[in-house]
């Protein structure tokens, strides 16, 4: 029985030697084990009168010469596949336990608190699809035009707000925020051009308010886009107000222009 | 229930090897994007963040004519540095990785990793580029002094300096010298140091500023002074420290 036992085992070692990936070659050996341990098994009920080791032996020799089953086995599995396979598991865990730490350690579940991927700075109104222009691989849209109506007695005045949203489909490049302040002008229904590299805050430190009332800030940005709101002082609210946008950079010029300006009346 | 969830387990579509491994790679590079992400997007080179800097402030592309020197290392192949050594051997260290380059009419002035500038190009002779960030601060640099002490030994002093660049510098000057009057009237003198290549740093010392610099000489009036070997006075520019768009 030893003998019988080893016999299957040197037949066994010889087919799957060609396998160099070591999960394979035990998962094929022992597929072809049972497989053996089947034929012998049929064997015995077909011909009652055969002991096990010659129903055995008989398996094997009606499972073919070992050395060519390896060498077709080596053919089939290919060892780098496996290894990589491997690899990518170990990598995947890696990263996954390292994303784990991060976000137990930022206590930040979508996003690092440093850099964040996304987020909401501040609130756009009057969503428009306005006018649209490219430059530099940037698409630049109005995206927001709205008359902020603020209550007579409250801390806040009335302006107006321009959304803009410069998008890339180059995450890793989306539009510097200082070059939009620098290279941005805006003028309101007044004529009067306003530069956005510098700003008006209105500070009521006893409400507790202050408010940008000539200025610029990123509202909000996502992987492929940043929107930043323009604010212009506002009197009287008039339908087709209208907000012109200048902008100059280094590789050139152009404007865009909203004519319609929705009033949201705030509490 | 537990059955039941143990049937629609096994009825899960069986992948492949192949495909697990799609799968899986798939997986590791959006967990490796989050993380490249996470830090802002760090690219290799000082290089690459300068050009990546003059795209997304929409800046043509220039021709650099400073950039933080390399040097080899045992571990790597190079490695950038921010000390550059003078014709006359002193070390001047800037804080922070700056690039200068030219485009047709502006010079661009960039701290890698924090702002991005242009002042425009002198029509003649050098032109004159503050190293100064956005908000006028942590620019500058030191110089280190070695002189031999008494009882043996050496003393090392640093020296704190905000740093302008000239570039367009005749081949023949030989000494530079930059006067400066600053905000509250006192005039400044400022020193340079051959860069080679028609280059020269200038640096005003400053004393009492711990180790920043401040933007204090922008739109200040200067009164630049190149000199030959010989001592002989080979130009003398009059003008306003440009402040940086």
């Amino acid at each position: 029985m030893i003998q019988k036992n080893h016999n299957v085992s040197v037949w066994l070692e010889t087919a799957v030697s060609g396998i160099r990936f070591k999960p394979d070659r035990q998962a094929v050996e022992e597929e072809l084990r049972e497989h053996i341990e089947d034929k012998t098994l049929d064997l015995m009920r077909i011909f009652p009168g055969m002991t096990e080791e010659e129903a055995r032996e008989q398996a094997l020799d009606r499972m073919g010469d070992p050395e060519e089953i390896g060498k077709e086995l080596a053919k089939i599995h290919k060892p780098w596949l496996g290894y990589l396979w491997r690899a990518s598991k170990w990598a995947l865990g890696l990263l996954a336990a390292a994303a784990l730490v991060v976000c137990a350690a930022t206590n930040d579940h979508f996003q690092s608190a440093r850099h964040p991927l996304w987020g909401e700075r501040a609130t756009s109104y009057g969503t428009v699809r306005g006018e649209k222009a490219e430059l530099g691989g940037y698409t630049f849209q109005i995206v927001g035009a709205a008359f902020l109506d603020y209550p007579e007695d409250g801390a806040y005045q009335d302006v107006y707000q321009v959304t803009v949203r410069v998008s890339s489909l180059k995450f890793w490049e989306r539009i510097d925020p200082a070059a939009l302040y620098s290279g941005l002008t805006a003028t309101g229904p007044d004529g009067v051009g306003q530069p956005m590299d510098r700003a008006t805050v209105n500070m009521d430190l006893e409400a507790g308010a202050s408010q940008i009332t000539v200025g610029i800030e990123q509202t909000r940005w996502d992987l492929f886009s940043r929107e930043f709101a323009i604010y212009l002082e506002g009197h009287d609210w008039k339908e087709n107000d209208r907000v012109t946008l200048d902008f100059h950079f280094g590789r050139g010029d152009f404007a865009l222009t909203v004519d319609h300006m929705e009033q949201v009346v705030m509490e | 229930m537990k059955e039941k969830l143990k049937r629609i387990w096994a009825q899960r579509p069986r992948l492949t090897r192949g495909q697990k491994l799609v799968r899986n790679l798939g997986l590791c590079t959006l967990l490796l994007l989050w993380f490249w992400g996470m830090e802002d997007y760090p690219l290799p080179t000082a290089e690459l963040e300068f050009r990546r800097l003059e795209r997304t402030n929409l800046l043509p592309r220039s021709e650099i004519v400073l950039a933080p020197p390399t040097y080899r290392s045992y571990l790597t192949v190079s490695k950038e540095d921010r000390t550059f050594v003078a014709r006359d051997g002193t070390e001047l260290t800037l804080r922070g990785r700056w690039f200068v380059g030219v485009t047709e009419d502006r010079a661009t002035a960039a701290l890698v990793g924090e702002s991005i500038s242009t002042v425009p190009l002198a029509e003649t002779g050098p032109t004159l580029v503050p190293l100064v960030d956005g908000v006028g601060d942590h620019a500058g640099g030191y110089w280190v002094e070695e002189s031999p002490m008494e009882g043996g030994g050496y003393r090392y002093d640093y020296h704190n300096f905000s740093a302008l660049l000239l570039f367009d510098v005749p081949e023949e000057t030989a000494r530079t010298e930059m006067s400066i009057t600053d905000e509250e009237g006192t005039p400044r003198l400022g020193r340079g140091w051959d860069l080679e290549d028609g280059r020269w740093l200038v640096g005003f010392e400053e004393k009492g500023v711990g180790d920043r610099a401040i933007g204090w000489c922008l739109d200040q009036p200067y009164t630049l002074r190149l000199y030959r070997e010989d001592g002989s006075l080979l130009l003398e520019q009059v003008g306003t420290i440009p402040r940086a768009e």
